[in-house]
C-alpha cells in the first residue's frame, strides 16, 4: 500500500512542470498558430501563398541576413568577452564574487531606453568617444558613427552581454578548479588545458548564452530602429511596419515564419559547431 | 641515488611561514612515505615537488637536476589527487590516455598502452565506462591509472585512501604496493595515517606541527626506535616516563622519581647527549608483559592496579595505574577464554625486557 503511495507521488512530481507549460502553450504555442494561420490567409480570397511568395523575394531575405549577421557578430563578441570575464568572476574575484555579480545585473536596473539613448551621447559627432579619440590624437575628423551598422552592434552587444556572461559564469561555478591542476600535471600546457577541460566542461554555458544573445538580437525593434535612425531595415522593424503600419498582418505573419524559421536553422547549426568544439577537444 | 632532493626550502602563504629550511632527500625507486598531522604542511611538500607551489627559496632537485623553476607541465612527475580530480567529460579510457594524448602519441601506442594500464588496476571491463558510473575505489584505480601510464620518474600521492572505507583501503594498500614492486617508479605517498604510512614504505618522514621534519628512516627504525616523544607518540601509542638517565659501572639505568629505576640499553653517544638532563623513557604497549603471578627472566617489573580494560578484538587494551602514574599495556587474545582473566582492580605484575624501552633527549 505505502510502495503504491509512493509511486503516485513520484509520478505526480511530472505535474510540477504544468504551470510551465500551460505558459508555453498559451502564451508561445497558441499566438504562433494564429501568426501561421494568418500567414496564409488572405480577406477576401482565403487560403493563399501569396504572402510568401512576395516575403521570399531578395529584398526581404536581404534583411533577414543583415538581421542573421548581426545577431552572430554580436553573440560572438559576446562569447569572447564573457568568458575572461566569467573566469575572473569565479575564479580570482574572491570576497568580491557576489557583488561583482550583482553589479552584473546593473544595466537592467534603467529604462532599457534610457540606456539606447544614452550611446547617442557617447557616439554622436561632439559625443564623448569621437572627443577622447580626437584628444588622444588616433583621428583629426571627428568619426561619424550615429546611424550606422557598427553603432547598432555595438550597443547590442553592450546591451546582451549580462545574458552570455551570466549563463557563463554559473558554469565556471560549477567548474572543479583542481581539473586544472589535474590537467597541467599530466602534462598539458595553459592553452590545451582550456580547450580540452575548461571549454568542454562551460560549454553548455557558453551555447545557452549564445542560443539567448542570438534570439534576442536577431528579433530586437528598439536597438537597431533608434541606432540607425531607422535608415536601415532589420526583422524587428520590418515586423512591426507590416502590422502597425501597414496592417498587413499576412505578410507580417509569413515575414514572421521565415525569419523564424532561419533563426531555428542557424541554432541548429550553432548546436552542432559546439558539438564539434567539444569533441575536437578529446 | 636520490629521486628528490630538497636544499634549504622555505614557502610562505602571505606572512605565514610553512615550511622552514627544509632539507629532505627521497631515495630512487622506493615507496616514501611523508606522514604528518593535519595542517603541518606535508601536502606542501607534495605540492612543491609537483610544481603547483613554488619555493621562496631553497632549490629541488629531481633526479639531480635543479626543477626549481621548471613548470609543473614539463616535470616528469605525476600526481594522484586526494580527491582524484578525474575528468568528468572524459570516459575512462580517454582520461587515462589524456597525458598521452597531450605528448602526440600515436593512437595505436595509446590504445596499447592504456588497455595494459587498466588491466593492470584491475579495470579492463570500464574501460568505455563514464567517470560518474563507477564506484570510489574504481575512481581511485582511474586516477592511479591516468598517472602511471605517463611513466613519470616520481608518483605523488596525496593521502589518495582518504575516501574509501576501511577494506577498500586495506586492498588498496596491497595493491598499491605491488604496483610499487613492479613499475620500481619512486612513490611519495603523503598521509596523517599512521598504519597506511608504516604499511606502505621503505622509507618514511615524520612531520611534526611546525612542518619541521623529526625523522626519516624505515617504518622500523621509527617505530622501533623513534628519536624524540613526538614521534614515539605519533607512530603507534607508548608510555612515557620523564627522568634522569644515570650510569653504574658500565650499566645505565633510567631513574623515574615515584616508579623505580629501570635498566636500558644505550651506546654511549646517547649517555653524553643526557647526561645531567632530563630525558624520557618511551615502552610501547605491547613490549609490556602483564601476569596475575610473578615472573622470572626481566629485567624491569612494575606492580600495577588495573583500573580499565578495553576490547579491540585482537587485542585487550588494559589501562593500569602505577603510583598515581597511567601506564597502557597492549595483550594478544591468544585464547578464547584465558584460564586466570584479569578483572578491573587486580593488582598485576608489568615486566619489560631493557633492550625493549627506547630513551630520548626530547
Amino acid at each position: 500500500m505505502r510502495r503504491i503511495k509512493q509511486a503516485f507521488l513520484y509520478r505526480l512530481t511530472y505535474f510540477l512542470a504544468t504551470p510551465a507549460f500551460l505558459w508555453e502553450i498559451v502564451f508561445l504555442c497558441i499566438p504562433f498558430l494564429f501568426i501561421m494561420s494568418a500567414s496564409v490567409y488572405l480577406q477576401g480570397r482565403g487560403f493563399s501563398l501569396a504572402a510568401y511568395k512576395l516575403i521570399l523575394t531578395g529584398a526581404h531575405m536581404r534583411i533577414i541576413v543583415r538581421s542573421l549577421v548581426l545577431a552572430l557578430f554580436t553573440a560572438f563578441c559576446c562569447l569572447v568577452v564573457a568568458y575572461p570575464v566569467a573566469y575572473f568572476i569565479a575564479f580570482r574575484a574572491r570576497s568580491w564574487k557576489n557583488a561583482l555579480v550583482l553589479l552584473l545585473t546593473l544595466p537592467f536596473w534603467v529604462n532599457f531606453l534610457v540606456h539606447v539613448y544614452a550611446w547617442f551621447f557617447i557616439l554622436e559627432r561632439n559625443g564623448i568617444f569621437n572627443k577622447i579619440l580626437l584628444a588622444l590624437g588616433i583621428i583629426s575628423e571627428p568619426l561619424h558613427m550615429m546611424n550606422t551598422l557598427f553603432a547598432v552592434a555595438i550597443v547590442m552587444f553592450q546591451v546582451y552581454l549580462p545574458f552570455m556572461i551570466l549563463p557563463v559564469y554559473l558554469f565556471f561555478e560549477k567548474f572543479d578548479t583542481r581539473l586544472l591542476e589535474a590537467s597541467l600535471d599530466l602534462g598539458a600546457s595553459w592553452r590545451q588545458t582550456f580547450w580540452r577541460v575548461l571549454v568542454p566542461l562551460t560549454m553548455a554555458g557558453a551555447q545557452l548564452g549564445f542560443f539567448l544573445v542570438l534570439g534576442m538580437s536577431f528579433g530586437d525593434y528598439v536597438t537597431p530602429q533608434l541606432m540607425s535612425g531607422g535608415k536601415t531595415l532589420f526583422v524587428g522593424t520590418v515586423i512591426s511596419d507590416y502590422f502597425i503600419i501597414n496592417r498587413s498582418f499576412s505578410l507580417g505573419s509569413a515575414f514572421t515564419c521565415i525569419s523564424a524559421v532561419v533563426l531555428i536553422g542557424l541554432m541548429a547549426i550553432s548546436l552542432g559547431l559546439f558539438k564539434l568544439v567539444a569533441k575536437g577537444a578529446k | 641515488m636520490d629521486a628528490i632532493r630538497f636544499e634549504h626550502v622555505t614557502k610562505r602563504y602571505g606572512t605565514e611561514e610553512i615550511i622552514t629550511d627544509l632539507n629532505l632527500a627521497i631515495p630512487a625507486g622506493k615507496f616514501f612515505a611523508l606522514l604528518g598531522p593535519s595542517g603541518c604542511g606535508k601536502t606542501t611538500i607534495l605540492r612543491l615537488i609537483g610544481g603547483f607551489e613554488h619555493v621562496d627559496s631553497g632549490k629541488i632537485f629531481l633526479d639531480n637536476v635543479d626543477v626549481t623553476d621548471v613548470p609543473i607541465n614539463q616535470r616528469r612527475v605525476n600526481t594522484v589527487f586526494q580527491y582524484y580530480a578525474l575528468f568528468p567529460h572524459l570516459n575512462v579510457f580517454d582520461n587515462v590516455a589524456y597525458g598521452l594524448r597531450i605528448k602526440g602519441v600515436p593512437l595505436p601506442e595509446i590504445k596499447h598502452k592504456v588497455i595494459q594500464v587498466l588491466a593492470k588496476v584491475h579495470l579492463e571491463k570500464q574501460v568505455s565506462k563514464k567517470i560518474e558510473q563507477l564506484s570510489g575505489g574504481q575512481q581511485q584505480r582511474v586516477a592511479l591509472a591516468r598517472a602511471i601510464v605517463n611513466e613519470p620518474k616520481v608518483l605523488l600521492l596525496d593521502e589518495p585512501l582518504a575516501a574509501l572505507d576501511r577494506n577498500l583501503k586495506e586492498q588498496m594498500l596491497v595493491e598499491l604496493i605491488e604496483l610499487q614492486y613492479e613499475l620500481k617508479t619512486t612513490f611519495v605517498y603523503v598521509t596523517h595515517d599512521q598504519t597506511e604510512a608504516l604499511a606502505v614504505a621503505d622509507q618514511m618522514a615524520i612531520m611534526n606541527d611546525d612542518g619541521e621534519i623529526e625523522q626519516v628512516g624505515t617504518p622500523k627504525e621509527i617505530y622501533e626506535f623513534p628519536v624524540s616523544s613526538f614521534v614515539a607518540q605519533f607512530v603507534g601509542k607508548t608510555n612515557l616516563f620523564k627522568g634522569v638517565l644515570r650510569e653504574h659501572c658500565g650499566d645505565f639505568c633510567f631513574c623515574v622519581e615515584g616508579l623505580g629505576d629501570f635498566g636500558v640499553v644505550i651506546d654511549s653517544a646517547k649517555m653524553t647527549a643526557c647526561e645531567g638532563k632530563e630525558a624520557l623513557l618511551s615502552i610501547r604497549p605491547e613490549k609490556i608483559e602483564i601476569n596475575k603471578e610473578e615472573q622470572l627472566g626481566f629485567a624491569n617489573h612494575v606492580c600495577a592496579r588495573v583500573d580499565g580494560m578495553i576490547y579491540h578484538g585482537r587485542s585487550t587494551e588494559y589501562l593500569l595505574i602505577v603510583n598515581g602514574r597511567r601506564i597502557t599495556v597492549f595483550e594478544q587474545n591468544e585464547e578464547h577464554f584465558a584460564r586466570d582473566a584479569i578483572v578491573e582492580g587486580d593488582t598485576v605484575h608489568l615486566y619489560w625486557q631493557k633492550e625493549n624501552a627506547v630513551v630520548m633527549e626530547r
